[in-house]
This record gives C-alpha cells, sequence and structure tokens, in this order.
C-alpha cells in the first residue's frame, strides 16, 4: 500500500499565518479531489476550533490521552469546502484545563505513550481512510510537542516572517532540530509569508529586490525557499478570515496559495 | 509427537519432553506467578503424580478455594493424599491449618527441610512448587551458602524421584546479585514480565534458560483466564514505536546496538528521529 504524506507546518515564533495557511492549504487540496486531514498540534495555544467554530466532542487531548480514537476525534468538513475530495479536521482542546495539563505533563512514561497513540493514529489514517496528505499544525518554538509532531512527519515547512528576530531564531532552529530530522529522510522547507511590499505603491521594486534577498535568505539558512506569500491586508486583518483560497479563487491570496499547494506536491 | 504441558505453555515453549528439572521463575507482584504454580500442580495431579504445594503467603484452605476458582478442584487429590500443601503461612494466624504438614518457624531451614522431606517420603514421582523464595527470605536470617545448600538439597531429592520442581521469586524484592546467584542453582529459568507499551498490559512469558532440552527464548504472551494460564499460541510483536501488533512481515532496524521490529519504515523512520532528538532517554 503507498501510503500519502505527513506534512507539519512549523515556525519560530507565533503569529506567522501557519494556522490560515494550513486551513486554506488543506482547504485547497480537497477541493481538488484529494483526501486531507489537518490534525490541531498546536496544544498550547488551539485556534482551528474557532477558526471553522466547532465545538467538538473530543479532541486530540483525548486521543493522547487514551480516552478516544482517531474516529471519535474526526469531523468531516468535505461539505464546507465543496469539490470530490474530503477534509477531515481534528481539534484540540481549548479549554484551560487540558492546556495546563498538556504544559505539565512531562513525565516520559507518559509523553511516550502519547506519541505512540499519536503514531498508531497516523497510521490508522492512512490506513483507514486512504489519506492523500495529513497535514499537522505545531506549536512555535522549541517545545515537547511541536518536536513530537516533526517527528511524525515526512515534509516539514517552516513559515516565517521576514524580520530578523524569526530569521535568526528559525536559523537556530534549523541547526538545533532540524538538520537532526534530516539524517533519517525529513525534507525541510522555508514558507515566507505576510511578505511585504505587496502593496500597489512598491509592488514592482519590491518584485525585483525579493528575488536576491530570498538567495541570501536561502544560503544563510541553508534551507530551499518553496513559496513567498506577500501581506495580504484583507486577509491577514479580517476578523474571521475563512477559507479565502476556496471561496475567493480571483483573489492574489488564493493565486499564491495555489503555486504553495503546488509547490509542496513537487517537493 | 505432541508432549503434555508440564507448566503452562511448555509444550509450545520446549521442544520435546521436558526433562525432570528445577525451575526458577523470576517475575514481578501480580504477574501471575502462584496461578502459574498452581496450575503446573494441578497438570500433575491430573497425570497421577504427587504434587506437593510450599506455601509462605497463602493457607491451605485459600489456596484450595482459589484453585477451584480456576476450575482446579482439588479435592478429590487431597482425600487420596496426592495434593500436599506445606503450610508456612499459618505460624502467621496462630497455627491453625488444615494441612498435616505444617511450618510452624519457616526461618528455621532444617525445620523446613524435614516437612518437606516428610512430605516427599515413600513417593516415585512428585512435582513440587516453592511459591515463593521472596517470602521465605522475607522471615529467616540467612547466609547465601547455607541458602545455597537448603534449595541444592531439595532440588536434588526432586529430581531424584524424576520430579519437577518450579521456585518463585520476585525479583523486585532482592538484590540483583542474589537473583544472579539464584540462577546457578536452578537447570533452567522461566521470566514473566508485565509490558505496558500498548493500551493495555500484557504478561509475557519466556524460557530463559534449560539445561538438556531445546527451547524458544522469545516473549510470548500469556493471559490469566477463568481456566487458568493460556499461553498464546503466535508470538505478537508489537511495533516498538506505535506500538500497535505487527500484522505483516516486520520491519526490523538495529538502533544503538539493539535490533527492534516496526510495524513499517515509517515507523522505524520516526523512532530514529526521536532517539536522535532526546538521547538515551527515549525507550
Amino acid at each position: 500500500m503507498t501510503l500519502g504524506k505527513t506534512l507539519a507546518f512549523h515556525s519560530y515564533k507565533g503569529g506567522t499565518g501557519k494556522t490560515t495557511l494550513l486551513a486554506n492549504l488543506a482547504a485547497l487540496y480537497a477541493m481538488n479531489g484529494k483526501k486531507v486531514c489537518l490534525l490541531d498540534f498546536d496544544l498550547y495555544a488551539p485556534s482551528l476550533c474557532t477558526y471553522f467554530r466547532k465545538t467538538p466532542s473530543h479532541s486530540l487531548n483525548d486521543l493522547l490521552k487514551g480516552e478516544a480514537d482517531i474516529a471519535d476525534v474526526l469531523m468531516d468538513l468535505s461539505a464546507e469546502v465543496g469539490g470530490s475530495g474530503k477534509l477531515f479536521l481534528g481539534f484540540s482542546s481549548p479549554r484551560k484545563e487540558d492546556i495546563n495539563e498538556i504544559e505539565i505533563k512531562h513525565e516520559l512514561k507518559w509523553q511516550l505513550a502519547a506519541m505512540r497513540r499519536l503514531l498508531s493514529a497516523k497510521n490508522e489514517l492512512f490506513e483507514e481512510y486512504g489519506l492523500d496528505y495529513l497535514l499537522l499544525d505545531t506549536s512555535p518554538g522549541i517545545r515537547y510537542w511541536s518536536i513530537n509532531t516533526l517527528a511524525a512527519a515526512d515534509g516539514l515547512f517552516l513559515i516565517m516572517k521576514i524580520s530578523d528576530m524569526d530569521i535568526e531564531g528559525t536559523k537556530n532552529m534549523i541547526k538545533d532540530i532540524y538538520d537532526a530530522l534530516a539524517k533519517f529522510g525529513s525534507k525541510y522547507f522555508l514558507v515566507l509569508n505576510k511578505v511585504p511590499g505587496a502593496s500597489p505603491i512598491n509592488e514592482k521594486q519590491w518584485g525585483t529586490s525579493e528575488k536576491n534577498w530570498i538567495v541570501d535568505l536561502e544560503r544563510d539558512l541553508g534551507a530551499k525557499v518553496i513559496a513567498s506569500i506577500p501581506c495580504y491586508c484583507d486577509v491577514q486583518f479580517n476578523r474571521h478570515e475563512f477559507l479565502s483560497a476556496v471561496k475567493q479563487p480571483e483573489h492574489p491570496f488564493s493565486k499564491k496559495l495555489i503555486e504553495l499547494a503546488e509547490a509542496i506536491e513537487k517537493a | 509427537m505432541k508432549y503434555p504441558d508440564v507448566f503452562p505453555g511448555s509444550a509450545r515453549l520446549i521442544e520435546g519432553a521436558l526433562p525432570p528439572s528445577s525451575l526458577l521463575l523470576i517475575g514481578p507482584s501480580g504477574v501471575g506467578k502462584t496461578i502459574f504454580c498452581k496450575q503446573f500442580l494441578y497438570n500433575g495431579l491430573a497425570d497421577g503424580e504427587t504434587c506437593l504445594y510450599v506455601a509462605t503467603s497463602e493457607s491451605p484452605t485459600a489456596i484450595e478455594k482459589s484453585m477451584k476458582s480456576f476450575g482446579f478442584d482439588t479435592t478429590s487429590f487431597k482425600e487420596n493424599d496426592s495434593f500436599r500443601i506445606i503450610d508456612c503461612y499459618s505460624w502467621k494466624v496462630g497455627g491453625a491449618s488444615s494441612s498435616k504438614y505444617v511450618v510452624t518457624n519457616p526461618g528455621d531451614l532444617a525445620a523446613l527441610s524435614m516437612v518437606i522431606e516428610k512430605a516427599m517420603r515413600g513417593l516415585n514421582k512428585i512435582r513440587l512448587a516453592f511459591d515463593s523464595i521472596t517470602g521465605l527470605t522475607s522471615v529467616c536470617d540467612y547466609n547465601s551458602t547455607y541458602f545455597s545448600k537448603f534449595l541444592q538439597v531439595i532440588t536434588a531429592k526432586i529430581k531424584d524421584l524424576n520430579g519437577n520442581s518450579i521456585f518463585v521469586v520476585a525479583p523486585e524484592a532482592h538484590d540483583p546479585q542474589f537473583i544472579s546467584y539464584l540462577r546457578q542453582v536452578f537447570d533452567g529459568t522461566l521470566e514473566m514480565k508485565e509490558d505496558e507499551s500498548g493500551e493495555e498490559i500484557r504478561r509475557l512469558l519466556r524460557v530463559f534458560s534449560l539445561k538438556g532440552a531445546s527451547h524458544k527464548t522469545h516473549w510470548t504472551p500469556f493471559e490469566i483466564t477463568d481456566h487458568g494460564i493460556v499461553v498464546k499460541n503466535e508470538v505478537e510483536l508489537r511495533c516498538m514505536m506505535c506500538s500497535r501488533i505487527i500484522d505483516g512481515e516486520p520491519h526490523f532496524e538495529t538502533v544503538g546496538g539493539n535490533t527492534y521490529s516496526f510495524d513499517s519504515a515509517e515507523c522505524a523512520g520516526t523512532y530514529r528521529k526521536l532517539k536522535a532528538l532526546y538521547g538515551e532517554s527515549f525507550e
């Protein structure tokens, strides 16, 4: 049996737009006939349930505790996207008690058991649901569950904004974590998001200098930039941006997302 | 030729007949050592042997009741005196015992030897379960040479009668040196353990060593059912990473000098990644 791909989206800092990109990407793939599952492993600050406005009866926290199976956790949201594919969502719990529990559960035995449950669920997702893509949202930075989620994935996508703080942090993270994972077959790529300069005033000028800048960045970080997505104010600052990539296909953001989706398929 | 079970699972784990042997059964508390002994003895009773049960943690009445609950009714064997309980327990509760073979001071190994010899006298073939060395050492002062002599005398006498014996020990109650030393005294070692890597605790058994017989050495799962211990037919291999039972061909990989079985190359890859990131603490 040919397994699909497991892709994790990660960042050094919060606020890089991971969740927005991932939700849109998952919807795009599903709309185009792929079977996709998106799991919210940003266990320390969950936001996908707010994004999709869902209150699931079981969360990924229940799965990690061994109190629910993956089938109990998943919600089929294919109808909200339309198209011929499938979109399953697994949400983590935004309850204060559940987040605290994840924060304080440092006992290795528990962590190992939880990791085993995640991997068992991952295998089941590919075998039982025939997934093409399992997309994992992760917590920013180097934390227990961001590392675990990254280790469970084949492809790693580092979402970053082009600020010095983000670049330096990402650089260190690549050295400490990504290079170790790459030794065992993981591939990783950079996705620049919220790139300034897309406004009509300086778009032309930025387009030229961007190329040179990206070459320098790739050399500095030792990783390939797979996409550069401009900052679109109407998307970024919309109070409830919701699957723009499929709801507004003519929007430049949607076109950039399609490019990203294609680049990931080829990666 | 199919041989009957001498101890639970012996027909599966040992190739050919089990020669008369003294066996050390090592396993943590609660894993199922006592029911293993009771089943070992009941198999012997059903085969016409006289069976001796040296019990340090249960009264004869409790032993018979517990055996009956698993379908091992010893009433008729007790009546014809083929089931003999050497009671090293009742002294703790005042001495009254339903057994003819009572040890009033188990700390006195000479006295205990005499009671065991008395119970063995005049018999042709016997089997004995000693449950347990841990229970005995908790109430007696001994030096290792004297204790070794005590065990060697009993095991030799049983072998002389073409009998089998099992001696139980809980390793967590002793220092590792004592366990290593015990291994030398017996013809073979059976080991039990609990595997907590999956959703449910699994009990596992293996023949670690056995003189004079070929045997399998892998861990084999067993269950404690209403009818006693059932050693499973097939070896259930679980993935070292995701813990699922491996249905198809296992994927073996050597990591850090140890060979592990995995469900898939993906699981093996994830294990390697986590091991690289977390180091030795990841097991």
